[in-house]
């Protein structure tokens, strides 16, 4: 009875270690299959707002609603008025988007200075009759604007010269977009040349404008001859030739950099309209030119507004351009 | 018959408990190993959705530079854990080719030693080199060196 007793009290040791062990080794394998749930939960936990990109959206859709009404305003208020109508738009936007995200336990707003300082005023340069591209007094050689961001530049060609040889960059019209103080000059050139585009001997008048870069890449786009019956409206920003899409224009890109605009050879092209806005004023726009500017008005380029977006995990804020594309 | 049934009886114990240590030991050397394999599949999955979700927030922050003027201020707080299945691990950017914009997370835990990488396109700004511990992070712009740039929170 000893022996049994003895090998009882034993076995039952062994078990309880065998079962420590046991146990042991399930309360690892729940911390493992925890940890591997948790790793679900971690991936579901990511959403716009913690990320951030909701900062993100929230701004350009700002952005694109702000844009929207400078561009009514623009259209529907004259030079002089227009920025009140745009304040008080900017104020009901900002006041609606604070009440907006204030429910959701974030901070988004939008303000404008009021001093109004956050308006960048600049001027419309607009040749609206068929004349040639010389200067309002007949200078050939003439800077249109003198270091100035310029948007919505186009062209309406309505002739080239048939008596002056404009075969080639060297004799043509070109406008230069030349950088202040360096080098990097892009330049348009406005020709007619003679070619056999059929194929069959005869040689034919055509367009060609090209672009060069400033490594003097020529890129080209050739079209029918422009006169009275045809005229071709350039589009700089959207880099299109009478709505299509034009090679020497797409690789130009005079918004978001800094040029003087320079005409040479202006008299060779017989017809032409143009219309461009430029970030400067009227009265700063440069003083190379020989002669009164008269085509230039005062417009307002764009609006600068302060973009606010505070969460638990976001901190941003910057300072927002309202600059529309496509006012003329 | 009495020594026959005693002999009997200490063979038969000897065996019970020779049995029993082959099977308890197989059984923990079994469930270790099991353990070992799930939780390196578990520090891994974990690193990957924090380099994920990490790769999103750097890439969102660069684009808060996204605008004409640089921001003042842009920053991103992400609590991230600690501690994936209970190892620490350290978070590092290497730069693979920055004209491109082309950078690397690597986050690599100490026990088990597992390593994962996310790729990471840059559109504005660059990414700083740096290694930080795992835990909460803070991924700011800092438009001094137009750099985003991970920090410890």
């Amino acid at each position: 009875m000893a022996v049994v007793g003895l090998a009882g009290r034993e076995r039952a040791q062994l078990l309880l270690a065998g079962a420590f062990v046991l146990a042991v080794a399930l309360i690892g394998l729940t911390i493992v299959l925890t940890s591997s749930s948790y790793t679900t939960t971690l991936a579901n936990q990511e959403n716009g707002v913690v990320r951030g990109s909701d900062a993100v959206t929230v701004r350009k859709s700002l952005d694109h609603e702000l844009t929207r009404q400078f561009e009514f305003v623009f259209r529907n208020y004259s030079a002089g008025n227009r920025r009140t109508p745009f304040e008080t738009v900017v104020a009901q936007t900002g006041n609606e988007t604070t009440t907006h995200y204030a429910r959701r336990g974030r901070l988004v707003n939008v303000t404008m200075d009021a001093s109004g300082a956050g308006f960048i005023e600049g001027a419309r340069i607009k040749q609206s009759e068929d004349l040639n591209l010389d200067s309002p007094s007949n200078v050939p050689n003439w800077v249109v604007a003198e270091d100035v961001e310029v948007r919505n530049a186009t062209l309406i060609i309505g002739d080239i010269s048939d008596a002056i040889p404009t075969s080639s960059p060297s004799t043509a019209t070109r406008m230069f977009f030349e950088t202040p103080g360096a080098g990097g000059d892009w330049s348009l050139a406005f020709m007619e040349q003679s070619k056999d585009i059929d194929g069959d001997g005869s040689l034919e008048t055509v367009w060609n404008i090209s672009s060069i870069s400033p490594s003097g890449k020529l890129r080209s786009c050739v079209r029918e001859e422009v006169n009275s019956n045809y005229e071709a409206k350039l589009d700089l920003d959207a880099g299109t030739l009478n709505g299509d899409r034009c090679g020497a224009l797409l690789a130009l890109s005079p918004e978001g950099n800094r040029y003087d605009v320079r005409i040479v050879r202006g008299a060779r092209t017989t017809a032409a309209r143009y219309w461009l806005i430029v970030d400067k004023q009227p009265g700063s726009l440069g003083t190379l030119f020989a002669g009164p500017f008269t085509d230039a008005e005062p417009v307002l380029y764009g609006a600068r507004v302060r973009y606010r977006y505070h969460s638990a995990t976001v901190t941003y804020e910057t300072n927002v351009d309202i600059a529309p594309q496509e006012l003329s | 018959m009495i020594d026959d049934r005693a002999a009997s009886t200490a063979i038969s114990y000897v065996l019970i408990i020779s049995l029993a240590l082959v099977l308890t030991t197989g059984l923990i050397l079994g469930t270790e190993s099991l353990i070992q394999n799930e939780r390196e599949d578990s520090v891994r999955q974990q690193l990957e959705v924090v380099g994920q979700q990490l790769a999103g927030t750097v890439m969102t922050v660069d684009q808060f530079n996204g605008t004409e003027a640089p921001p003042e201020a842009a920053a991103v707080t992400r609590q991230f854990p600690g501690r994936v299945a209970g190892s620490q691990y350290r978070v590092g950017v290497i730069a693979d080719d920055p004209d491109s914009g082309r950078y690397t997370l690597y986050l690599d835990a100490v026990d088990p030693d597992v390593n994962v990488t996310v790729p990471v396109q840059q559109v504005d700004a660059g990414l700083r080199p740096t290694r930080v511990n795992g835990g909460p992070l803070r991924v700011e712009y800092v438009d001094a060196s137009q750099e985003v740039v991970i920090r410890d929170a």
